[in-house]
């Protein structure tokens, strides 16, 4: 396929028939096994194209015997809101998860949606240590019963493997490994750190980014340090540090890493082993495990070196990333060591610049490559069993879809024509490796078993980026104590006191609702009403540069969600446009000087718009009764398995 | 130009207190360090978590 057929299949209405085959097996009695594959961010329309044109054969050949359907998805599109409907057969107003950022109503902060950290309340001093007497917590934020808990009470033995909103893990007998969400040693959803002997690189303030200078003296060496979490024991709360060497060989483009004992070699754009790393909290007492790579991006004129996240060592874990918490140990042994992170690849150093593409892409193959080799070991595991459930969540076909759209799209504001001729075909080559794995589980999986292939919702290309709090701010909803705006942030410059509405997340709207937020001054009787207005004039707007309609369309959420967490949700969800998105910065309550304008990085292609327009995926080989939802599949787990639906659960059997 | 702040007398005796245990040079001092470390506190617990969520990648 060439590229503008590539563009020329993402543009087109969605009316093409799906497949259906007539070969495929219905499903009538109780399974002993079912398989399940999550494919984050597989676009249903890219796969029935690629399919029919003989590009993907080993889904073709699933298809022969199986189906492929649009599946609808939740409102918002988002991985934790979408996975959440599928943990728990619910809407999002079943399990309170609406957007990867809600808010905090009594600061108006933006907040991680998944998961709170509550510290240590209590200490006693000695010395200069500060010893927590009761421990702080991670809690959970995604409500609702997960459907593996269902299987456990049928003595079902059931792996699911990083199932976004899921950490820290919940409490069950279930091998389950928490996915997105997961934060790193650090506490943040991913902080890399990059070493550069560039004084202007040096000088970057990179977001997600720790960035050092590297002094070299005349033979060549550099000593740096490593600052890790703080230590929890200390008053100050001072990082915890590990020293390291690097000696660079700039004629063989080569440098050596002496750190902890490890002596690591690599060449220019080579990306190292695992390392394992280790803070000392009390010197031979207590100690904080992380685990990191390094690539060296330059060893010439310039000395450029990336470390990844610290991640949480799999083997020793210093936060709850599994259940049974032997689990995660039992994968680092068997296969080595691995990923925790909630979202690997390093998106934000190739949106930095701190990677080139084939930076990117060395890291993003050998994420794949982990991938792959886990999820063999795990489908030997389940092949072996009696009875039992297995499902699997792939990253990689959603992040690279984030990152590569640009590169085939020369209609995108962010495309490179030089990149596009090496890597243009980078979204097509990702769908090519997603039907090898296709092939491999039906060539190790027998034909009876039940196989469901799903994703949480499709792609598009983000193009123009629309800030919402800016356009409240034009049509008078949000009120501000500066007229210098462009780049504060509503948090920093609003009049609380004569504002209505404000947008925080990546589609919510809130209302400014007395009784709810700290300085509400909308009235529950004048909710309705304004929310109506907003709505229609979002509906309304256009893109001035453009003439197109960034929105198409605004949901109510107490008209469409149920009312167990309600509370936490925004009063409106935008759903926009194709090639339109919220603005980076409005998601967290940032205003700029312009409403919309266009996306200049290489996060290029989103799903965060109207569930319309990136529909999930649904395929299987077996015979489904009608179109299928998201929130459908625990149902049709369970239902695969004997069990009833459970009489909370939104979603029904699809076979 | 200094500003006066009027604090409950129970206030000012736990103030005159701490000013002898920790050797603040006067209960002034010791209200300028307090307000300094709640304001950098406050301010570092906004970015703070902005930092945080960059790392998501959506928003960076």
């Amino acid at each position: 396929m060439k590229r503008r057929d590539f563009l020329k299949l993402t543009a087109a209405a969605f009316a093409a028939p799906y497949f259906f085959s007539r070969n495929v097996f219905a499903s009538t009695r109780a399974h002993q096994k079912v398989l399940v594959l999550g494919f984050d961010g597989m676009d249903p329309h890219i796969v029935y194209q690629m399919a029919r044109t003989g590009e993907l054969p080993n889904i073709r050949k699933f298809l022969e015997t199986g189906y492929l359907e649009k599946m609808n998805t939740t409102p918002p599109p988002q991985s934790p809101v979408a996975w959440g409907s599928f943990i728990t057969g619910k809407d999002p107003g079943g399990y309170g998860i609406y957007d990867f950022i809600h808010r905090d109503p009594e600061t108006y902060m933006p907040k991680f949606s998944q998961s709170d950290s509550i510290p240590a309340s209590h200490f006693v001093k000695l010395g200069s240590w500060r010893i927590p007497l009761k421990g702080g917590k991670i809690i959970l934020n995604r409500g609702g019963r997960a459907f593996w808990e269902y299987l456990e009470a049928a003595d079902i033995d059931s792996t699911v493997f990083k199932v976004p909103s899921n950490y820290p893990p919940e409490e069950s007998e279930a091998r389950t490994l928490a996915g997105m969400g997961t934060p790193d040693l650090l506490g943040t959803y991913g902080t890399y750190y990059l070493f550069t002997s560039d004084e202007k690189e040096a000088q970057k303030d990179l977001p997600g980014a720790r960035v050092y200078y590297a002094y070299f003296n005349d033979y060549g060496e550099m000593e740096s340090e490593i600052e890790g979490p703080a230590n929890p024991l200390k008053e100050e709360e001072e990082p915890l540090t590990i020293p390291f060497k690097v000696y660079l060989d700039r004629g063989s483009k080569a440098a050596r890493i002496d750190i902890q004992g490890n002596e690591i070699l690599l060449k220019e754009g080579e990306l190292s082993p695992w390392v394992e790393l280790n803070f000392e909290v009390i010197p031979d007492v207590q100690s904080i495990k992380a685990i990191v790579r390094f690539l060296l991006l330059d060893a010439k004129e310039k000395f450029r070196l990336y470390m990844s996240p610290l991640c949480v060592d799999p083997k020793d874990p210093a936060l709850p990333i599994s259940t049974p918490k032997s689990y995660a140990k039992e994968l680092a042994e068997k296969l080595g060591l691995f990923h925790t992170l909630g979202l690997p690849a390093d998106t934000k150093a190739l949106s930095n610049l701190t990677f080139s593409v084939g930076d990117f892409i060395v890291q993003f193959m050998s994420i794949l490559d982990e991938s792959n080799k886990i999820y063999h070991y795990e489908l030997e595991r389940f092949l072996s069993l009696k009875k039992g459930m297995l499902f699997f969540y792939y990253s990689s076909l959603d992040q690279g879809q984030h990152m590569f759209w640009a590169l085939g799209d020369p209609k995108h504001p962010y495309y490179h024509p030089e990149e596009s001729k090496k890597y243009g075909n980078m979204v097509l080559e990702l769908y090519r490796r997603f039907d090898k794995i296709v092939g491999y589980t039906m060539n190790k999986v027998p034909r009876d078993i039940p196989i469901m292939i799903i994703s949480d919702h499709g792609f598009n290309p983000f193009r123009r980026r629309v800030n919402v709090n800016t356009w409240l701010l034009q049509e008078g909803y949000l009120k501000l104590n500066t007229s210098d705006y462009d780049g504060a942030t509503i948090m920093e410059v609003a009049d609380w006191d004569s504002s209505v509405a404000y947008s925080i997340g990546l589609n919510g709207l809130y209302l400014n609702l007395e009784g709810r937020e700290a300085n509400g001054i909308v009235k529950p009787s004048q909710k309705r009403a304004l929310m109506e207005e907003i709505k229609a004039k979002l509906l309304a707007l256009r893109d001035s540069d453009t003439g197109d309609r960034p929105i198409s369309a605004v949901f109510i959420s107490e008209d469409i969600f149920s009312r167990d967490y309600l509370y936490r949700a925004p009063d409106l969800i935008i759903g926009f446009n194709r090639s339109y998105r919220m603005d980076n910065s409005s998601a967290i309550g940032g205003l700029t000087a312009k409403t919309v304008y266009d996306n200049m990085d290489w996060w290029s292609g989103d799903h965060c718009i109207d569930p319309a327009n990136v529909m999930a995926t649904f395929m299987s080989n077996f015979k489904i009764i009608r179109k299928p939802s998201m929130w459908d599949v625990p149902a049709t787990i369970l239902k695969l398995f004997g069990i009833e639906t459970p009489p909370d659960m939104k979603g029904k059997p699809l076979v | 130009m200094a500003k006066k702040v009027k604090i409950s007398d129970e206030a000012y005796e736990k103030a005159k207190e701490l000013v002898e245990k920790k050797g603040y040079s006067s209960v002034e001092e010791l209200v300028e360090h307090l307000i300094d470390k709640e304001y950098t506190e406050e301010g570092e617990g906004g970015g703070g978590e902005e930092e945080r969520l960059k790392g998501l990648g959506y928003i960076s």
